[in-house]
């Protein structure tokens, strides 16, 4: 019952006309910047973040709040319409989304991809309403042996992510992993493959990876194979609604999605991008038909959707609860609560209740305002597609050179997107998938890091991935997804030796 | 034809032309660099400086957050910047004192940059996770000694203030204890929650809401004096390390060759500033000590940082190679 007051209390808060004017500004500006390829809601809310100081904390919030979901949400279209991903979790919406749209159906992508979010933001916070408390539980007891086992089992999804043979995507894999070690080792603070130049420091830059190797590997491919067909694009309001069909099939992804997402969010340290990506890699392989999976697959925009804005909002559960921001958004957003003089953490929701549930609606209200901004809007975006490309590729480029500049004021990091767009092109050109190299660059450094990290602790024993029950029992899924693999290709290669000489005994 | 007169008049004209100068600064936006990302501890320290000094002189300081390698990158962007006195630095502890001795730097902080004033310091806390059953520092000392290199402790990364506290402490009590780095000090405590390692040399105001609620037991606090928000909780000094007492601290310098007179002018406003109760209510509350300071007494910080680290790095042999 209390809860339930708590609720109504809160949304009695937020339901006044200044609080959903900034919910709606926060929204409608995420939403924009998302969109926009390469300027994600790092950039939005670093940008933005100095206004926090002269607006009340309540607004201030919920002014973020929303252009976090609606730069999240936004990235998604990009992703779909061009293959350009708007943040590196709305990478494996291009898997599926970008092929929907060159076949007509750009439309019901972005259809499902609204609905998924929504009802993934929805999933999330009811989590986030009723389980905040054993979800901090959950959250402490995820130490380095687990990281490292949820590592391998994101790096195996990652492997099944290749629509190409599972060697390739293994060495991709690998490849991304390499990339990704390079910048400082964190346990010895040595330089590796730094050359030097003080930008590499901290790394190479996630978001020029993915938008060099997804968009402008694209862009530069078309370009030279001199592909100018524009999508069959007859903009019909049927075309734009996903049929009964769609929606069944989406249905199920959606739920798993949502929870992928929501356990990726909770666990400081793992991230939407890891989320989605497994939501991808658990629906490809319950699937029936996995084959449909990289050409077009409701099932593969349905669940990462889910997954990406679930994790997003449930991002805010250590956040508000320990004072732990996941990720460098949600530490933005924790100095602006700093600011305001509210400190979260252990404290925050025996102190200030009212600040909490009022959050907790606000973020309901954010997520009802991006449905219905943009369900409208998908066909406005549809008709992007039939922008001459001759417009619209090089308004492309120089929006991602210009997103992925702001990030640092860095040369380097441009120079990265131009590089890995002429790496991902020749990828392309040899038939090598993509996806997977991305996975493994976001998973390669926490898996070293965390590998050596619980070494450190428990001064050398390996014993520890199996005597921690949680490490333990992912590693031994993992495992199990792994014999089950390779149990499942040699059966399917017997199976067609078998076909293959019945039909040559009965020729 | 020129009188006497004119001479001096003429002279007292040309003597006041650097005044002049002086006078007309600012007159556009002045940048202040802050060589870490937005939300953190240093950067909102920064932007509150930016607000007042924009208050007293009318011309906007806007923060600019150049990140990367540790706070390189702000730093030789300040280092390189036109001396005008338009370009400031919102320089730290880490970035003007240890990184020298850890990086092969392109630059000397100790002449390449002109100390203006110091803008905060915060103290560090030793907490740990009350299942290691020590409820004082002389405790933990006691344990570290009967076990030695079991006891784990974490940190904000190699080199960072929260490994170098523990380094001194390990040479003062002759302790020895496992460095467990990591990215930032946040992930640290998550760590120290579950208990899986034993104890981080946190700053107060990350470790305070922790403190507060219980779920981490303060032993001692690293800096001369005790913290006002933890009153309860001894000095190192006082609870079992006598001639321990150390603090981090951020300032404001300027690209070497400013003006002097400008460096004059900014430090007397930041000094002025932290006059006011509601600048020194918004770091209270956040449990960092406001403090400013004359450029000298700045330099003076700076110089004896320099040395002391310096020392504990060797020392303990700290090194990226």
């Amino acid at each position: 019952m209390e809860l339930l007051h708590n609720i109504a209390l809160g949304f009695q808060d937020v339901l006044t006309p200044t609080l959903l004017f900034y919910c709606a500004v926060g929204t409608t500006v995420g939403t924009a910047i998302g969109v926009l390829p390469g300027i994600g809601p790092l950039v939005a809310i670093s940008v933005l973040f100095p206004l926090t100081f002269h607006v009340p904390p309540d607004a201030a919030i919920i002014m973020l709040a929303g252009i976090y979901f609606g730069a999240e949400y936004g990235g998604s279209t990009a992703s779909i319409l061009l293959n350009l991903p708007g943040t590196a979790a709305n990478a494996v919406t291009c898997l599926d989304g970008y092929p929907m749209a060159r076949q007509g159906r750009a439309g019901v992508a972005l259809f499902i991809k609204t609905i998924s979010s929504f009802f993934g933001g929805c999933v999330a916070l009811i989590v986030l309403i009723v389980l905040t408390p054993l979800i901090v539980k959950v959250a402490l007891n995820f130490g380095s042996p687990e990281y490292f086992a949820l590592m391998v089992l994101g790096l195996l999804a990652a492997a099944t992510l290749s629509v190409a043979s599972p060697a390739k995507g293994i060495a991709m894999v690998i490849l991304g992993v390499l990339l990704g070690l390079v910048g400082t080792d964190v346990n010895s603070g040595q330089y590796r493959y730094v050359f030097g130049i003080p930008d590499l420091a901290d790394g190479l830059d996630l978001v020029a990876v993915a938008m060099g190797l997804f968009g402008v590997a694209e862009i530069t491919g078309r370009l030279v194979s001199r592909d100018f067909t524009e999508s069959p694009e007859r903009v019909r309001w049927r075309s734009l609604i996903a049929g009964r069909e769609d929606m069944r099939r989406a249905f199920f992804p959606m739920i798993r999605g949502s929870i992928a997402g929501i356990l990726s969010g909770i666990l400081p340290g793992a991230g939407p991008s890891l989320g989605a990506f497994l939501a991808y890699g658990a629906e490809k392989r319950v699937s029936k038909t996995p084959e449909r999976f990289g050409n077009g697959a409701i099932e593969g925009i349905a669940a990462p959707e889910a997954a990406n804005n679930a994790s997003v909002q449930a991002a805010f559960i250590p956040t508000l609860s320990l004072g732990i921001p996941g990720d460098a958004v949600m530490a933005l957003i924790l100095g602006a609560l700093i600011v305001h003089g509210i400190q979260p953490g252990p404290s925050m929701i025996p102190q200030h209740p009212e600040l909490f549930w009022s959050l907790v609606a606000s973020f309901w209200v954010a997520n009802v305002f991006l449905m219905f901004l943009n369900l409208p809007l998908i066909g406005i975006w549809v008709r992007l597609l039939s922008i001459p490309y001759s417009l619209l590729y090089p308004a492309v480029m120089v929006f991602i050179c210009v997103g992925v500049y702001s990030l640092r004021l860095s040369v380097v990091d441009v120079a990265s997107v131009l590089v890995f767009g002429a790496v991902g092109y020749f990828m392309n050109m040899c038939r090598l998938p993509t996806a997977p190299l991305l996975l493994g660059f976001i998973l390669g450094a926490p898996l070293e890091e965390h590998l050596r990290r619980a070494l450190i602790i428990s001064h050398g024993e390996l014993s520890v991935f199996v005597t921690r029950p949680i490490a333990a029992s992912i590693l031994g899924f993992c495992v199990l997804l792994m014999l089950g693999t390779v149990v499942g290709s040699l059966a399917s290669s017997a199976r067609r030796a078998r076909l293959r000489r019945s039909a040559e005994n009965a020729q | 034809m020129f009188t006497r007169r004119m001479m001096l008049a003429a002279s007292l004209v040309i003597a006041s032309f650097p005044a002049m100068a002086q006078s007309d600064w600012p007159d556009r936006t002045v940048t202040i660099i802050v060589p870490f990302s937005p939300g953190g501890a240093t950067d909102i320290t920064a932007r509150i400086v930016a607000d007042a000094l924009t208050n007293e002189f009318g011309e906007t300081f806007v923060v600019e957050n150049r990140t990367g390698a540790a706070g390189q990158i702000g730093v030789e962007a300040a280092v390189r910047a036109e001396p005008d006195g338009y370009t400031l630095l919102f320089a730290t502890q880490g970035t003007m004192t240890v990184n020298p001795h850890i990086y092969d730097l392109k630059y000397d902080t100790r002449t390449d940059l002109m100390p203006i004033s110091q803008t905060f310091s915060v103290d560090h806390v030793l907490v740990v996770n009350p299942s290691l059953g020590v409820n004082s520092l002389q405790e933990f000392i006691d344990l570290a000694k009967s076990k030695p290199g079991e006891l784990t402790y974490g940190s904000a990364g190699v080199g960072s203030f929260l490994q170098l506290t523990t380094e001194m402490l390990e040479l003062d009590a002759g302790i020895e204890l496992t460095h467990v780095p990591y990215k930032g000090s946040a992930a640290a405590e998550v760590d120290l929650l579950s208990g899986d390692i034993d104890m981080v040399m946190d700053s107060v105001p990350t470790a305070l809401g922790q403190i507060e609620s219980g779920n981490l037991v303060a032993l001692a606090v690293t800096a001369k004096q005790r913290n006002p928000k933890l009153s309860d909780v001894p000095t190192m000094s006082e609870a079992g390390v006598p001639g321990y007492g150390i603090s981090s601290w951020g300032g404001l310098m300027a690209p070497k060759g400013t003006n002097p007179a400008i460096i004059e002018k900014v430090s007397e406003a930041v000094q002025k500033a932290y006059q006011q109760d509601d600048i020194k209510a918004r770091f209270d509350e956040r449990g960092l000590g406001a403090a400013a300071s004359s450029p000298e007494d700045f330099k003076a910080l700076l110089d004896s940082d320099y040395e002391t680290l310096g020392k504990v790095i060797e020392a303990a042999g700290i090194s990226v190679n």
